[in-house]
């Protein structure tokens, strides 16, 4: 059944019975999810992007290195160049504004 | 569970308390070693969710328009999670997930409380195991709904291909992978676990180490009550952690379904 | 050439030390910024969100190279 627009399979009383408890005033208008999560979401993101980015690049840095034997270069290169890609990447979804 | 304060009292300090302090002993078979199928954990894990099943139904036996009291609470309860989490993360699509979201906090308040509680005093979640799996069901829940709403190409392509100029993408694309699918679901599990953890460490330390300076030495009784108020106060910021743990993990559960939702470029 | 004095012990833990200091000055810096703004004028604070996460990106970079470089350099 339809309950305020949207199609629901299985409909909760609370959604129905309360309609003043259900207080339809949220903060922005329903319709469109906002383009990013927000706040607590943002910052957890933005974190896992540069230890993630250090990880995986250090890590396929120190690969390199254990291949081509060149006593730790190519781990501090891939450290370097993952930390880059981290900060692209919060820049690029994270720094631009709506 | 008074097994450890007894043989404190009796003399023999326990001081400083370690991982081994949270393998609890095993219920059945009763007191068999290595076995760790039943024990003090599962209990707590059955009346969770049967104290959560319960007065849900119990509060919506009959539903009024005028709410009564505890219809009310129930009802907060769910307005809050539908409202302050499911539809101001995900927009009006949100009301979809509410089911989920109220259960998933609900029973990860209950279980931190449980760290607490007295005759408890401690919380599932502070074995990875608990976490571990909760997180597996928001992870393989974000994902099929992803995949369920763009196709199963477009949904990695789109989780996977930031919006950058076509060079650096190969440096870029393996970190979006691994920040996304392989980040999130350990995160969420560890924030948890480490969280319930470290709260439980801390007042078994304040907790026994009074004990441990009492059977130390009899003058050290002063600073032994300043350990226990420490062991008070620390409570009391557990109560805080507690709720705000539950907040978080349903808040990134959520923050994740609207990530994989979200129509972009 | 006799030794006078000597520090024994891991210099990498002394460099990491001194690493933290700048970043943490930093991001407090960035978030103080960001929570007066908005005091001031709360309508600007979705508005300048992006910038606080590039700020914060560039500045907790030099942070983590601190721990990263800190295990790459001990002895």
């Amino acid at each position: 059944m339809v309950v305020r627009g949207v199609r629901h399979s299985l409909v909760f009383p609370a959604d129905i019975v309360r309609p003043v408890m259900a207080d339809d005033q949220t903060p922005r208008p329903p319709g469109q999810p906002d383009d990013y999560p927000s706040g607590a979401g943002q910052g957890w993101t933005a974190l896992s992007y540069l230890v993630g980015g250090m990880l995986v690049w250090g890590f396929i840095g120190w690969l390199v290195d254990q291949w081509l034997d060149t006593g730790g270069v190519a781990t501090g290169i891939g450290f370097v160049l993952g930390m880059a890609g981290g900060v692209i990447l919060v820049i690029r979804r994270l720094g631009t504004p709506t | 569970m008074f097994g450890q304060a007894n043989v404190l009292a009796a003399g023999q300090a326990e001081f400083p308390p370690s991982v081994e302090d949270f393998y609890l002993p095993s219920i059945l078979p009763w007191g068999a070693h290595d076995s760790y199928w039943v024990t003090k954990f599962t209990l707590m894990i059955w009346i969770a969710v049967g104290v959560l099943i319960i007065f849900f139904l119990a509060t919506y036996r009959n539903p009024k328009l005028v709410p009564t009291k505890k219809q009310w609470f129930a009802e907060s309860i769910y307005g809050f999670v539908r409202n302050n989490i499911s539809v101001d993360m995900i927009g009006h699509q949100g009301v979809r997930f509410a089911p989920y979201f109220t259960t998933l906090f609900c029973f990860v308040l209950v279980t931190n409380a449980f760290a607490i509680i007295p005759l408890f005093q401690i919380s599932p979640n502070s074995h990875i195991a608990f976490p571990a799996i909760l997180a597996v069901i928001s992870y393989v829940l974000f994902n099929y709904i992803g995949i369920r709403h763009h196709g199963f190409g477009k949904y990695f392509k789109h989780a996977l291909i930031p919006p950058a100029p076509w060079y650096i993408l190969p440096l870029l694309i393996p970190i979006e992978a691994f920040s996304t699918f392989i980040i999130r679901p350990f995160s969420l599990a560890v924030r948890l676990f480490a969280n319930m953890f470290a709260g439980h460490m801390l007042l078994l330390v304040f907790t026994l180490g009074g004990f441990a300076m009492l059977n130390a030495n009899a003058w050290l009784a002063p600073v032994s009550v300043v350990s226990w108020v420490m062991t008070v106060a620390l409570t009391l910021l557990e109560a805080l952690v507690i709720v705000l743990q539950a907040y978080v993990f349903t808040v990134l559960s959520a923050s994740y379904i609207q990530g994989a939702l979200a129509e972009e470029h | 050439m006799d030794v006078l004095a000597a520090v024994n012990g891991s210099t990498a833990a002394i460099g990491y030390g001194l690493a933290a200091i700048g970043p943490g000055i930093g991001v407090g810096l960035v978030f103080a910024a960001y929570i007066q703004s908005t005091a001031r004028q709360p309508e600007s604070s979705r508005m300048t969100l992006p910038y606080v996460w590039i700020g914060f990106a560039v500045i907790e970079a030099l942070a983590l190279f601190g721990i990263a470089f800190g295990f790459i350099w001990a002895k």
